[in-house]
């Protein structure tokens, strides 16, 4: 609510101008059936002259309103356009910052949605529920007055009908949003298994599961008619049943209201006027349930937005330029507070070294270095950048010191030059060559039409996984950081390609004085590293250098004999 | 274009016949009872005020609440049913669909961007179900409305007809006009909507990337220009669209001064009657409320039909390729051959030049070279996802060129570097709906000795996996998809970089369990780690799309050829 209070302040002005023009427009309203009234009365008086005049009337009070109405719509919607657009920029700034352990809080789906759907609920609400509700109490509480002073008996009895409307839009107004919500639901579930078809389609076709996944699409269907079919009774059946009521009150108006006329107790003027009355009622009418449904919605929709917004990561702390040693003592790390992840790691990296580390999988190797890199948070004493705590250090810091190859490649769909440049936007295309070959990937480059300026992603060429490997690769040399971590980064290039990066790395590694942590489940790659660490069932188990290892006879050995054994062969 | 559209989708709509009769009768019925109301109201106010006295309308009375009851039945009947036949058609044309895609040739899907795929089948559809309710009985209700509306206010007084109706055309011509602007207006505003969603898509997907390498501000900005556009857009959009809504009430607002005015001289003059006047004004309100929403509706079912064109034109561009019961069925016994194939994905760009391998039953190969040498286009080819250009596939003798592909393919099985993981439990990921008993599926996982990996997740073999299997390690999905390749019981089994994720010695024992589970069967290994091929019957070298060497281990390392530099550089 915080938001809309702001808003509300800084366009308080705004709002009590537009209120204002709004009331005159509501009173127009009602006075154009009283000079109605007054017109058909002068009608059946044969009194030209009192015609004209209140005809007159009527047209320049349509005028007015019509010029008014432009006026106050205009204002508002700048006004909601406006603070729609910063929201939008808001929130978006903030997903920017967020960590690791807030992004996977959410589907990216969800967190767009926030962005587009979220805040047109919200804008939808500012424009159309505001107009409605004012226009609910003003429009619909003054027409009710000027009926009654023209004849309280017959707008009584007119009423009676209108009543029944607010149970209909009570229940509409309750009941709509979580509809709403829930088709939302299935029909990103209808993507999802439809994501799943195109990204399974080599499972799926040599499996000839096409029937199956076919199922499981139809139950998903079958969801979302039942869930739209719930929706038309509540929703698309409002508007007929409103009209049905005015009709009814027509019914009474011409029966009741007729026998008064025949008493003389009514003049025609006045059943006339009434027409238009029961007419100009109808929009407040269908207004209460459409305005509850669109204030639930949007409610909803704030509070889905504060609750992104109100995740704040703060990015200050302790700036460090350079560190020598990184300590790890006693960590523990669990994901659910359940399953230990990693176990007591106890392992120093010094300055200039390469490190290698190995293990089973789910063993926690990439969450041992994501928690280097501070994309996820571990608890206080447990790494210590020279005798700096973790926590205390900034993320700015991190940024600084680390580059990284994350296991899941990520591209941007742009050149691939850009993709490389990400690593230092302002290198010459001279550095960027450099880290290229440093990657062993310019002679795939150059192999493409464009060269580096080929865009990859949706809009241009698929690369294959080893490509995309050594994309990033290349990014990471190029921003020539402190450390350089590699998440499995070579698990989609072949042997030689590998082989030769490595040996490059090593080179590169040494030219600029850099710290390399990579962690392989091959060895080969590991057999330049000073240390290399095995973690099994998220423990360290072997630590040392491969040749020691090796004498230890331990995890390291088993493999390596298998190979030792293929040579003797 | 649209006649194509039209000829494949009418058959939908054609199944559901009845419904759509009463769709449609019930339509004509609520629009033909609306349109009578304020003619009978006429009428009874005219009676009333001439005879003062109720026992001349009782008749009419009666039939006009009928005619009320009857319009509100008739209308809920036309929404209800309308709805529910647009619906059911919707999900038969996208079930359909779903299937026609399941069936389309592999070449289509890494022609078309997968979000393309998701968006016909869903966005789509979606925008084609308005086509029926929001767009043809909505109109046809809107149209008959107005024109029974015009005919009984000309019935009733031709003259005064003919002068309150005079602001109409130019409403209606001004309501088309400015409509055609807004609606390309909007389509700016889609647009800007479209990037925002891309850029926050791809932002969100590498945000680490995005923090580590100090790219915030470059992103925010990059942001904050669509969502101007947006707001640029979207407030020109609404402030022609206040403007469209304000030139329909001015004009309804003259012709009800024109009624009461004009009407009332005719009146006075004795040529008209307060009751025309009266039901005049209701029919005023009738006419000029659908006026509105007009340039909506028109561009909802525009929009509707440019959605089913594009569905149209995207299934005529994909021919379907696998059939269910077209070709040669048999039992498959597992000796595969390729004799000369040659292969290109796009013409001019040969992947296979000459490609001779022959695999008996139940032989292990293995294929080796470097990335892009064409090894996983050989497994494809062996699958049958693509035919060669030339030369020819063998399976037991028969040629892969008349087989019955679905069928074929039931006895082969495969595992892939990238596993794909579906929303579903582990257990649903392994069988894939097959119905084997848990207790082989654990013997299965047990041989394979991942049992123990499985059983460590949080409820085991139910564990609920997102989709893509982002809550479990890449490692896992190997091990998930190694379980269900080998519970299916493939003839012939390919491993294509199956285990990269993998350590080596979970790869051990991944080797021995599969070893048991596919004693007699053929295999086909693809492995950049040549550690995991060397008890293979024969290896094939490949290299820029041709074999260079085959043999085994033995004879390739002797010949001191490419292989042996593989091995070489693998094991300094």
């Amino acid at each position: 609510m915080k938001i809309l209070k702001e808003y509300f302040r800084k366009e308080f002005f705004r709002y009590i101008v537009i209120t204002f023009l709004l009331i005159a427009v509501d009173f127009g309203q009602v006075y154009i059936p009283r000079y109605t009234r007054l017109a058909i009365d002068s009608i059946s008086q044969k009194n030209i002259s009192s015609l004209t005049k209140y005809s007159i009337y009527i047209i320049i009070i349509a005028f007015g309103i019509v010029f008014l109405r432009f006026l106050y719509q205009a204002l508002l919607r700048y006004a909601v356009l406006r603070f729609d657009n910063q929201l939008k920029n808001r929130i978006f700034e903030n997903y920017v910052f967020f960590s690791k352990k807030d992004l996977e809080r959410f589907e990216i789906g969800d967190l767009m949605s926030r962005v587009t759907n979220d805040t047109t609920a919200l804008r939808m609400f500012l424009i159309m529920g505001f107009l409605a509700i004012v226009d609910i109490f003003i429009l619909g509480v003054t027409t009710f007055i000027f009926m009654a002073r023209m004849n309280l008996k017959l707008t009584v009895a007119v009423a009676l009908p209108l009543l029944l409307l607010f149970p209909i839009a009570l229940n509409l107004g309750s009941k709509i949003h979580n509809i709403y919500r829930k088709i939302n639901t299935i029909f990103a579930d209808m993507s999802v298994r439809v994501r799943e078809l195109v990204e399974g389609i080599r499972v799926i076709k040599a499996f000839v599961k096409e029937n199956y996944f076919k199922s499981l699409f139809a139950n998903v269907n079958e969801e979302y008619i039942k869930e739209n079919i719930r929706l038309v009774k509540i929703d698309g059946f409002f508007d007929p049943l409103v009209n049905f009521l005015i009709n009814f009150s027509i019914v009474i108006l011409i029966f009741y209201g007729g026998s008064l006329y025949i008493q003389n107790r009514v003049d025609i003027g006045t059943i006339a006027a009434f027409f238009q009355y029961i007419e100009t009622l109808s929009w407040p009418m269908m207004a209460v349930g459409f305005s509850i449904a669109l204030f639930r919605r949007a409610t909803a929709s704030l509070s889905r937005i504060e609750e992104v917004l109100s995740i704040k990561n703060e990015f200050s702390g302790l700036e460090k330029n350079d560190i020598n040693r990184i300590k790890v003592s006693n960590l523990n790390y669990s994901y659910d507070g359940n399953v230990l992840v990693l176990k007591n790691i106890n392992i120093e990296f010094e300055k200039n070294y390469i490190y290698g580390i190995i293990g089973n999988p789910g063993s926690g190797k990439s969450t041992l270095l994501q928690a280097l890199l501070k994309i996820i948070d571990v608890p206080s004493n447990t790494i210590f950048f020279d005798n700096t705590d973790i926590n205390v250090i900034s993320f700015k810091t991190i940024k600084n010191l680390f580059a990284y190859v994350p296991q899941e490649i990520f591209l941007f769909s742009d050149t691939i030059e850009n993709n490389i440049r990400v690593g230092k936007p302002d290198a010459t295309f001279d550095e960027v060559v450099e880290a290229a070959k440093t990657a062993s990937l310019y002679d795939s480059i150059m192999s493409f039409k464009d060269n580096f300026k080929t865009v990859v992603g949706e809009q241009g060429i698929t690369l294959s996984g080893g490509e995309k490997e050594r994309v990033a690769i290349a990014r990471a040399i190029l921003s020539k950081k402190p450390f350089l971590i590699l998440d499995d980064a070579f698990s989609s290039v072949d042997f030689t390609t590998e082989f030769n990066i490595i040996k490059n790395l090593d080179e590169y590694a040494k030219k600029y004085g850099l710290t390399v942590i990579l962690v392989s489940s091959r060895l080969s790659a590991l057999m330049i590293s000073k240390k290399i660490f095995v973690i099994f069932d998220g423990e360290v188990i072997e630590e040392g250098t491969f040749k020691e290892l090796l004498d230890k006879q331990g995890y390291l050995y088993h493999i390596y004999q298998r190979q030792l054994l293929e040579e003797t062969v | 274009m649209i006649n194509t559209a039209y000829r494949r989708f009418v058959p939908y709509f054609l199944k559901y016949k009845i419904m759509l009769v009463i769709t449609f009768v019930s339509t004509i019925i609520a629009s033909i009872t609306s349109a009578i109301i304020p003619f009978l109201l006429k009428s009874l106010i005219d009676t009333l005020i001439s005879k003062k006295d109720f026992s001349h309308i009782k008749l009419s009375f009666i039939i006009f609440v009928s005619l009320v009851f009857a319009n509100i039945v008739f209308k809920l009947l036309q929404v209800y049913v309308g709805n529910l036949t647009g619906q059911r058609i919707m999900r038969d044309i996208r079930l359909d669909m779903f299937g026609r895609v399941s069936r389309f040739r592999l070449q289509s899907f890494t022609k078309e961007p997968t979000g393309k795929i998701i968006t016909r089948i869903t966005n789509d559809i979606e925008n084609m179900n308005e086509l029926l309710n929001a767009g043809i009985i909505s109109l046809l209700a809107d149209l008959l409305f107005v024109l029974l509306a015009i005919v009984f206010i000309f019935y009733i007084n031709f003259k005064l007809a003919l002068i309150i109706l005079s602001p109409l055309p130019i409403a209606l011509f001004l309501s088309l006009y400015l409509g055609n602007i807004i609606e390309k207006i909007y389509e700016r505003v889609r647009d800007s909507v479209t990037k925002m969603n891309i850029h926050m898509q791809e932002i969100l997907t590498g945000l680490n990337v995005v923090q580590l390498f100090n790219l915030e501000q470059l992103m925010i900005d990059k942001f904050k220009v669509f969502s101007k556009d947006f707001r640029n857009n979207f407030y020109k959009s609404q402030v022609i669209n206040v403007t469209l809504r304000q030139v329909i009430n001015i004009s309804s607002y003259i012709s009800t001064f024109l009624l009461i005015f004009i009407g009332g001289k005719f009146t006075i003059d004795g040529t008209s009657t307060i009751g025309t006047i009266i039901a005049f004004s209701t029919y005023l309100s009738y006419l000029y409320g659908p006026l509105g929403d007009l340039s909506d509706k028109f561009s909802i079912l525009q929009n509707a039909i440019a959605s089913m064109v594009k569905i149209d034109s995207f299934l005529n561009e994909n021919p379907e390729g696998d059939f269910y019961d077209e070709g040669v069925k048999f039992d498959v016994k597992g000796s595969v051959a390729l004799e000369d194939v040659y292969f290109s994905y796009e013409e001019g760009n040969e992947v296979l030049k000459g490609i001779n391998i022959s695999v008996k039953q139940g032989e292990k190969i293995a294929l080796v070279g470097f990335t892009g040498a064409g090894k996983t286009t050989i497994a494809n080819l062996i699958f049958n996802f693509y035919e060669p250009t030339r030369g020819e596939i063998e399976v037991d003798g028969i040629s892969l060129k008349n087989v019955c592909k679905t069928h074929y393919r039931k006895y082969l099985g495969m595992v892939l570097q990238n596993v794909f993981i579906f929303k579903g439990n582990v257990l649903e990921n392994i069988t894939l709906g097959d119905d084997y008993s848990i207790e082989e599926v654990e013997r299965v996982c047990k041989v394979l000795g991942i049992y123990d990996y499985i059983k460590k997740l949080p409820s085991g073999f139910y564990y609920e996996l997102s989709t893509e299997g982002k809550n479990i390690s890449m490692g896992e999905r190997q091990l998930i998809s190694f379980a269900r390749a080998l519970i299916h019981n493939p003839r012939i089994l390919i491993l294509d970089e199956a285990t990269s994720s993998v350590d080596t010695r979970t790869e051990e024992l991944l080797e021995k369990g599969t070893k048991i589970l596919i004693e007699d069967r053929t295999s086909i290994v693809i492995a950049h780690r040549l550690s995991t091929i060397r008890n293979v019957d024969k290896i094939y070298v490949i290299n820029k799309g041709r074999v260079v060497e085959f043999g085994n281990h033995e004879e390739l390392m002797e010949k001191k050829g490419l292989y042996y530099e593989f091995y070489k550089s693998q094991y300094r």
